[in-house]
């Protein structure tokens, strides 16, 4: 077991203006739990690529990385093969081969292990891991969650000491991320691994970190124990932009002023328990019940299955979406909600029910993954060629590319390509392309994947934008806090049909488990807080 | 297992063996059929073939896989006899060339190598599922092993980012009217693909180095058992197949079309040889009948 030691490093990449690691000094010891965030393009996964010397950017680098006593440039291919195990963003594309087995093998072959010895390391990977079920399967008809859980598997049969993980999580849904999590936690209660992890889901991953680092420009921001990075990222009442990140509960109690700051929401309850809080009655409010008439798109009784012998994956489907209405749909994997979009959108046609279309409705549907919209090499001609099809003159669609980029806030990175682009402003650029097409109906398949918190916040912005001007949004996600604070209605998926619809407020106040934690954390006192916004104004009126 | 085949095939014992005992049955197999002209091994060969390969598909396959050899055969035997005009035994005159008998009788004979070879082609190809192919290639070049079965991770890979694709395409509303918008539309599609593909292949190659790709010295990991049956049965092909390679040296399967038909070892000599080679392709065939029975036998809901 050796630490890591950053000793004043900086790193600049070829023809940049700027470094993106400016004079970093930190340890960290074996067996810590280290937990790095901060905004996309801040230089997190620069700085968790200089410990491992294979990925090591390219660029001009100064100060030192120690792995015990080795600076770590110096470190043999073998070592590090062997000690520092990297984990990647993508579940798909970091694996090489075709099958579970040999996915797991591919690490101890490059090594030169005999076969035996592979057989019995393989072995007990699958059983820590859980596996043996799926051993023999081809990587293609596994979930994404499944194969995140397998590389993270096949970089643990290498046995490394230390454990580099870069957004492992940003590609999966909420559920398969909190397995990830877990498992990880377990890796580091049970092995003693080090772990350094980046992430944007904070609110999972702060409960499990013994050392938070906050990267800010390529700078260390702050860095301690959760709690003190938290009272930190608040100092004076003036946030900084990384404290909309942290876990809801930690911002509602830092807002309000309530010392300790909790991770968990047992310990939250526990300290609200100190306070003379009121317990409020639950009133629903009756929605002022809208007709279909002023729907602008509505589906009744939709059936649909993808095969003739398939058992059906809508079921009598009815929902009605209204103007200038953001609609949020909760709901599992694989429980039809992305099916319910394509119907939406006219893609696939439903065997039976029907889809109604009020006045000249156009529609169009924001994939989930932007890369699928990409054809050209610069930002601008994307948006460009997103107007191709429609019969305008050259200056009008060059106004129009213009505008776009000023809205979607894109006008500076007009000449980057678009796989150059963060996360974050390829979704910016999809969903701009997609506009382009004038939709007065916008769908939306997890446009939060793989976003960090302030972008968020960006992007709600700008869709609360769209439908002011009347343009009704249909959203499918998973992100509890973002449907929460944003949409006009929500309703949960579940079994073909949507089994709930309502305000986000009584929508919340009526679900149990799939709730925000404000909402988790409070409910004992008013079931109607959901957000931290409301929580925050509530306990401060009763204190 | 769950593999890639390429066809629907009942469940073989035989297909459970070690693929080097599989690859050896095979090589002998097809090198016999190919360096045979005796009609009579060759129709032994044709025979067998067929026998099992319907046994494998299921009894319905029977008539289409059957007609399919004939044809060959058939074919064969018209585009020889109307080519070649060397032989004794006129038949007819066509436009003043001689249309022979032999030259008949050499292309149908040709043909039942021909549809034999396709026939074990066809068990081949339901025997090898993928990784024994890539078992089989990494024993020969390490490096060859694991690109094949990176090509088979690539398949389904590219495949479902082409339907994300095409699915991102029309829900922005494009859409197609007619031969030529549609053509473009698809060339569309395929560069964002190709563009995306080389975009995750920068990852692949990353989580390849943060691995330790390159090192020196990689072995090729397998799943497969050495078992001592495998050990009895690959000895027994290895000497039978020296016994055929012996039996080929002394001429027992030559035979020659040209003028006249001729054989140069005794009639009888060829019929053992082909009983023999009969009886070695339907090893395969006896195998899977023992491991039926033995499953009928196992049946543990009586």
């Amino acid at each position: 077991m050796e630490e890591i030691r950053f000793d004043g490093l900086s790193f600049r990449y070829p023809l940049s203006e700027q470094d993106a690691l400016k004079n970093i000094r930190l340890t960290i010891l074996p067996s810590q739990f280290v937990v790095l965030c901060g905004k996309s393009g801040c230089g997190k996964s620069t700085f968790l690529r200089q410990i491992k010397p294979e990925l090591t950017p390219y660029g001009e680098r100064s100060g030192a990385v120690y792995y015990g006593k080795v600076e770590i440039s110096t470190l043999s291919q073998r070592t590090s093969a062997c000690e520092i195990g990297y984990v990647l963003q993508n579940p798909d594309a970091q694996i090489v081969t075709d099958t579970v087995w040999h996915e797991l093998a591919f690490g101890l072959e490059n090594l030169g292990l005999p076969n035996a010895v592979i057989k019995h390391r393989v072995a007990e990977m699958a059983n820590y891991f859980g596996i043996q079920t799926w051993f023999h399967k081809q990587v293609s008809t596994l979930s994404g969650g499944q194969k995140q859980l397998l590389n993270l598997a096949a970089v643990m049969a290498m046995q490394p000491s230390v454990l580099v993980l870069d957004e492992p999580t940003s590609q999966l849904d909420p559920i398969a991320a909190s397995e990830f999590l877990t498992t990880l936690k377990r890796l580091h209660t049970d092995f003693g691994t080090t772990i350094i992890l980046s992430e944007h889901r904070l609110e999972e991953a702060f409960p499990l970190a013994d050392t938070v680092i906050v990267l800010d420009k390529g700078e260390v921001f702050t860095s301690g124990t959760p709690s003190e990075v938290g009272a930190a990222l608040y100092r004076n009442g003036d946030p900084h932009p990384m404290f909309w990140g942290l876990p809801s509960m930690m911002r509602l109690f830092q807002q309000c002023g309530l010392g300790d700051l909790p991770l968990t929401v047992q310990q939250g309850r526990n300290q609200l328990q100190q306070y003379p809080l009121n317990i409020e009655p639950t009133i629903t409010q009756e929605i002022p019940h809208q007709t279909l008439s002023s729907a602008s798109l509505a589906l009744k009784d939709v059936w649909f299955r993808y095969e003739r012998n398939s058992l059906p994956v809508l079921k009598s489907l009815s929902l009605a979406l209204y103007a200038g209405e953001w609609f949020s749909i909760l709901g599992g994997n694989g429980v039809g909600k992305s099916t319910a979009l394509k119907i939406i959108c006219g893609e696939l046609k439903p065997q039976m029910g029907k889809r109604l279309l009020y006045d000249q409705c156009s529609i169009a549907l924001v994939p989930q993954d932007p890369l699928a919209l990409f054809t050209e090499i610069t930002v601008e001609e994307e948006l460009f060629e997103g107007l191709s099809h429609l019969a305008l003159s050259q200056q009008e669609k060059l106004d129009q590319t213009e505008e776009m980029l000023a809205l979607m806030e894109l006008t500076e990175l007009r000449s980057a390509n678009p796989y150059d682009l963060s996360g974050g402003e390829q979704q910016r650029l999809a969903i701009g392309k997609v506009l382009l097409c004038r939709p007065n109906i916008l769908l939306l398949d997890e446009p939060t994947k793989g976003l960090d918190p302030f972008f968020k916040r960006t992007l709600a912005d700008i869709l609360h934008k769209l439908t002011a001007q009347g343009i009704s949004i249909c959203m499918v996600s998973h992100d509890v806090d973002f449907c929460a604070e944003n949409s006009t209605r929500c309703g949960l998926f579940f079994d073909g049909e949507l089994v709930s619809i309502g305000s986000p407020t009584d929508f919340f106040a009526e679900n149990y488990f799939y709730t925000t934690s404000i909402n988790k954390l409070l409910r004992p006192w008013n079931r109607k807080l959901i957000t931290c916004e409301e929580g925050c104004r509530w306990l401060q009126n009763q204190l | 297992m769950d593999t890639i085949s390429f066809n629907k095939f009942r469940y073989s014992e035989f297909s459970s063996l070690h693929p080097l005992v599989i690859a050896a049955f095979f090589l002998v197999g097809c090198s016999v059929v190919m360096v045979c002209s005796s009609p009579v091994v060759l129709l032994t060969a044709f025979f067998s073939g067929l026998l099992y390969l319907t046994y494998l598909k299921g009894i319905s396959s029977f008539f289409p896989q059957a007609l399919s050899g004939v044809c060959i055969i058939f074919v064969m035997a018209v585009i020889n006899g109307f080519f070649t005009h060397d032989g004794n035994t006129v038949l007819f005159y066509l436009n003043a060339n001689r249309i022979t008998l032999e030259g008949f009788l050499f292309g149908a004979n040709a043909g039942a190598m021909l549809s034999s070879v396709v026939y074990l082609m066809q068990i081949l190809s339901a025997m090898l599922t993928s990784d024994k192919i890539i078992y089989l290639f990494g024993r020969v070049v390490p490096s060859v092993g694991l690109l094949i079965s990176m090509v088979f991770r690539s398949i389904p890979l590219l495949r479902d980012r082409f339907f994300q694709i095409h699915s991102a395409q029309r829900g922005i509303g494009k859409t197609t009217h007619g031969f030529f918008s549609n053509i473009r539309l698809r060339t569309k599609e395929f560069s964002i693909l190709t563009a995306w593909s080389l975009e995750s292949s920068i990852e692949t190659s990353d989580s390849m180095a943060a691995r330790g790709y390159g090192l020196k010295g990689r072995t090729s990991f397998h799943l497969f058992r050495f078992s001592s049956r495998d050990k009895y049965l690959l000895a027994f092909f290895l000497v039978v197949g020296i016994l055929f390679a012996a039996g080929i040296a002394c001429g027992f399967t030559t035979v020659y079309f040209y003028p006249d038909f001729r054989m140069i070892a005794p009639f009888h000599m060829q019929l053992l040889f082909a009983a023999g080679f009969g009886a070695f392709l339907l090893t395969p065939f006896i195998i899977d009948l023992i491991g039926d029975r033995k499953w009928k036998k196992f049946d543990l809901m009586g």
